[in-house]
């Protein structure tokens, strides 16, 4: 490992630590600095302001000592002399040597006893005082020294030398910062403890926080942390516990909505066991009454055929309260309200009291208090209408309401789901009915035929044959003459009769001269013989022929809407106009006969047998066209037919 | 961020100490002082010794002028030994560490006396060869005679030199029953500067050195007052031992003689308070006719 990863590691240690540690390390570690950082200034400022007092002193004492030596030195008195430096050396305290020079640098007098250090006669020399002094610093055997040198009267007489030790000096501030560091480490005790409080008063909310947070991490959503003043960790409390009534919040949502799913997925799973309406109907409302806990219900659906509501199943009401009314007009009572307006309806209590309830007698009879009213809808249309019921009251939470609507949702799809199958069905029945019928058809045209050829066609052949034998025995001219004119008469009916047989069978102008021209001779031949007043338009048929295929199913379609016409409309007049657009040709058929339900005839063309109109649906559709029948009772009916053309 | 430069500034203050490093010298290696030889042009130095009247630093300035002139005029350096007593100074003389010398008159007959001192010169000052010493008291006090002074504290400079019995009073009493306090002060200038700051009721002071001061330093003076003097004595005359060569001897006093006579040398007479120096004459038979009485 290498310093740098060692330092690393360090640092990664140091910042690790608790909050509290750290505190209290900032504490004691600016605690420290801050005494390191007095003690080195106290002793530097000590430092100075004794070596200035010891230099004061030093002069002070040197320039006495040259003061009162000089009447001395110039007297020659060295005795008095060296009384006096002795007597200064032993009254002044840090006061090391004291030796007097005189004019020459002789020494006059000195406090070293008989000999004297010879270093410091040269130390500290020279002929300039700034100030009336010179001080030099000198290092010693003994320590540092400041040697002070005064002259003496005017340096005519000498220098007085005086030589101060800084020992006391250094003693007191080794003293002095043994005390301060004594201080500080005392300070800095009382500083740990003192960090401790408010330490342990940072940390304890932000463990509080810690432990709500790792409840939270666990699941505990219900814990919060306790907010104990304003400050920052107040506040970051404050939005901690707003963050956790959030997380909960947004957990009881998703629960909801994870139940919800649940719910719906239990309803799509249960109404998709079956295709067949009826017991969807059943396992759909019985699994509703057993998801909302209730008893009572039933399912309404809408009848196209009516335009109303009618009701299909009920679970646990009578079934005089659930038929008293057969069907409810959209918006009439509660089914209707809410079929009309496509939002669930909710009664919470008092149901017999509602304004707008159609059975308000059978609903106390039942003792039913409450109830909610769903559509059902299906591609944004509703299909029909759920109702639940309760003998209590009934409080549901507008999520509880959103869900049942999802569900009524639900069943929408699997009841349209059913109802087309159903239809489907139904189609798949009448096209075999009607492949029934076009191979009955098939043997009934050529019974027809047969019997016409042998009946009409072989008969009149016959009596041709006889009336040619008794013609071969006729001699009279005349009446040779008459009867070969019966005979060609005879002939010409026999060969109207095979090309009226032909042309039922198929008009060979249809092929030779196209459909238009077919449609005119069908329209003349109908005129004719039904004595109907056909008004024949036609549009954009001039430049060409259409595909062969549907030229054969319009001629067909005409014929066919003619043909009924004929037979059921009783009608005097009729509008037969073909129009082509170029991408698309159109045919209309309008009469002005007594006219039929549509929904009536159409939706029960299977169980009625109406393959007529069934038939021409399923004509067009092979030529990817579509029919659209239009009729009213008593108003006459228009048949339109549009196919589309190649490009 | 502050406290970061609170602690910064303090680690750099405490940087900032002088760290020269000293001389170093061995305190506990003793040896012998090393003695300089006085520079000089192989002439040994002429020494005159000086009793003072005055004090050291004051003397050397003044006698230090003078020797340097004597040394100009003589042309061979002149040492001055400055010493309080005329004792001191007759026994430099007498026990030939000093070639010349300047006494008050007492010291010269004790000089003569006792060794037989010469007198070489006598100094004239305001004209005269004599002169006396003076009572003095502050110029703030109601004393206006000696005899006032009775009870009061007294100094006398030198008492060896002071003219003594000093009569004062009535029936002449020794001074230590008529002063309340009796002060011996080193020289007469402190005396003076003691009557003008009012440490001591009066003094003797010699006539002399009042006149000098009263040319040097004129604010002490001012300060004090004369109400009483004695009777004149000889100036200071300077002398040489009686042994000393002949022609040093001649030398020297007319060396003294023409002291007046040279521009610089003038100047530091007039210093002294001094006119010039004349031959001893009669004043000398007068003044061991007077027997023990003398002046500084």
């Amino acid at each position: 490992m290498n310093v740098k990863q060692f330092l690393r590691r360090i640092i990664a240690w140091t910042v690790g630590v608790s909050v509290r540690v750290k505190i209290m390390g900032i504490a004691v570690g600016l605690l420290l600095l801050f005494g390191v950082g007095v003690v080195i200034q106290v002793q530097r400022v000590t430092q100075a302001t004794l070596t200035r007092e010891l230099d004061e002193r030093a002069i002070s004492i040197a320039r006495d000592m040259a003061a009162r030596a000089a009447d001395l030195v110039l007297l020659e008195d060295f005795i008095s002399l060296r009384d006096l430096v002795l007597d200064i050396l032993t009254s002044n305290k840090d006061v090391r040597y004291i030796f007097v020079l005189d004019g020459r640098g002789n020494v006059l007098a000195h406090t070293f006893g008989h000999f004297l250090p010879p270093d410091l006669q040269p130390a500290n020399s020279g002929d300039q005082y700034p100030g009336g002094f010179r001080i030099q610093r000198l290092a010693s055997e003994e320590g540092l020294l400041r040697d002070v040198a005064a002259p003496i009267f005017g340096g005519r007489a000498g220098v007085v030398r005086v030589g101060m030790s800084q020992e006391r000096l250094g003693r007191i501030l080794s003293e002095t910062t043994k005390q301060l560091l004594l201080l500080i480490a005392a300070v800095s005790l009382i500083g740990v403890i003192a960090a401790y409080l408010p330490a342990r008063i940072l940390t304890k909310p932000l463990l509080e926080l810690k432990n709500v947070a790792e409840g939270l991490g666990r699941g505990d959503f219900r814990a919060r942390a306790r907010i104990r003043f304003g400050d920052e960790i107040g506040q970051l409390t404050t939005s901690f516990n707003a963050m956790a009534d959030s997380l909960e919040a947004f957990r009881r949502d998703v629960t909801q909505r994870n139940e919800e799913l649940a719910t719906l997925n239990l309803v799509a799973a249960t109404v998709s066991q079956s295709l067949e309406l009826q017991k969807v109907l059943e396992d759909a409302l019985d699994k509703v009454l057993e998801i909302m806990r209730l008893s009572h219900g039933e399912i309404l659906l809408f009848d196209a055929e009516s335009g109303s509501i009618v009701p299909r199943i009920y679970r646990g009401i009578s079934s005089q309260f659930a038929l008293e009314i057969q069907a409810f007009s959209v918006g009439e009572g509660i089914p209707g309200l809410v079929a009309q307006l496509e939002q669930p309806v909710l009664i919470e209590d008092d149901l017999a009291d509602d304004p707008r309830l159609l059975r308000r007698s059978l609903v106390a009879r039942e003792g039913l208090r409450s109830m909610v009213s769903v559509p059902l809808r299906s591609k944004n249309r509703v299909v029909g209408v759920l109702d639940l019921f309760s003998s209590n009251v009934l409080s549901l939470t507008p999520e509880q309401l959103r869900l049942l609507v999802a569900i009524g949702d639900q069943i929408g799809v699997a009841v349209e789901n059913a109802r087309l199958l159903e239809e489907l069905k139904a189609k798949e029945q009448m096209r075999l009915h009607l492949l029934e019928k076009v191979i009955t058809a098939q043997e009934d045209e050529r019974k027809r035929v047969a019997r016409e050829l042998h009946d009409e066609t072989g008969q009149s052949l016959t009596s041709l044959i006889v009336s040619l034998k008794a013609l071969e025995s006729m001699t009279n001219l005349p009446e040779l003459r008459e009867k070969a004119a019966e005979l060609r008469a005879l002939g010409g009916a026999i060969l109207r009769d095979v090309h009226d047989l032909a042309f039922q069978l198929r008009p060979s102008v249809l092929d030779h001269l196209g459909m238009v021209a077919a449609i005119q001779r069908l329209v003349e031949d109908y005129t004719q013989k039904v004595g109907l007043h056909i008004d024949l338009q036609v549009f954009g048929f001039e430049e060409r022929r259409l595909p062969p295929a549907t030229e054969t199913a319009l001629y067909r379609l005409v014929q066919e809407a003619l043909t009924n016409v004929a037979k059921h409309a009783g009608a005097k007049n009729v509008s037969v106009i073909l129009k082509n657009g170029g991408t698309s040709v159109q045919a209309v058929v309008e009469d002005d006969g007594k006219g039929f339900n549509v929904a009536e005839v159409m939706g029960y063309a299977a169980k009625d047998k109406k393959l007529g109109l069934f038939g021409m649906e399923e004509r067009a559709a092979l030529v990817g066209g579509k029919l659209t029948i239009e009729s009213t009772p008593g108003k006459g009916t228009t048949v339109f037919v549009e196919v589309p053309l190649e490009p | 961020m502050g406290l970061a430069a609170l602690f910064l500034g303090i680690f750099l203050l405490a940087g900032c100490s002088e760290r020269e490093e000293p001389q170093r010298v061995r305190l506990w290696a003793l040896a012998p002082p090393e003695i300089t030889q006085a520079e000089g042009d192989g002439l040994a130095p002429l020494r005159f010794a000086v009793a003072l009247t005055i004090s050291p630093q004051v003397g050397y300035r003044l006698y230090g002028d003078l020797t340097e002139a004597m040394g100009r005029k003589f042309g061979r350096p002149v040492h001055l030994l400055l010493r309080r007593t005329f004792s001191e100074v007759n026994d430099l003389l007498r026990s030939r560490q000093a070639e010349v010398a300047q006494l008050c008159s007492r010291g010269f007959l004790q000089g003569r006396a006792d060794f037989g001192v010469t007198a070489l010169a006598v100094p004239i000052v305001n004209g005269r060869k004599s002169h006396p010493s003076y009572v003095i008291v502050s110029a703030e006090s109601e004393i206006g005679t000696p005899a006032e002074l009775k009870g009061k504290s007294f100094a006398f400079a030198d008492p060896l030199c002071a003219p003594e019995p000093f009569s004062v009073g009535r029936g002449r009493q020794r001074p230590e029953a008529f002063f309340g306090r009796k002060l011996a002060i080193t020289s007469h200038d402190r005396a003076i500067r003691a009557v003008a700051e009012g440490l001591v009721g009066g003094a003797l002071v010699d006539g002399l050195v009042y006149a000098r001061l009263a040319l040097t330093d004129p604010g002490q003076i001012t300060k004090t007052k004369v109400i009483g003097e004695t009777a004149p004595y000889m100036n200071p005359p300077i002398v040489v031992h009686p042994g000393l060569d002949p022609v040093l001897r001649e030398n020297l006093r007319r060396a003294f003689l023409a002291l007046h006579t040279e521009q610089g040398s003038q100047a530091v007479l007039t210093r002294l308070g001094i006119d010039r120096f004349v031959a001893p004459g009669s004043e000398l038979s007068r003044l061991s006719a007077s027997g023990e009485r003398g002046g500084p």
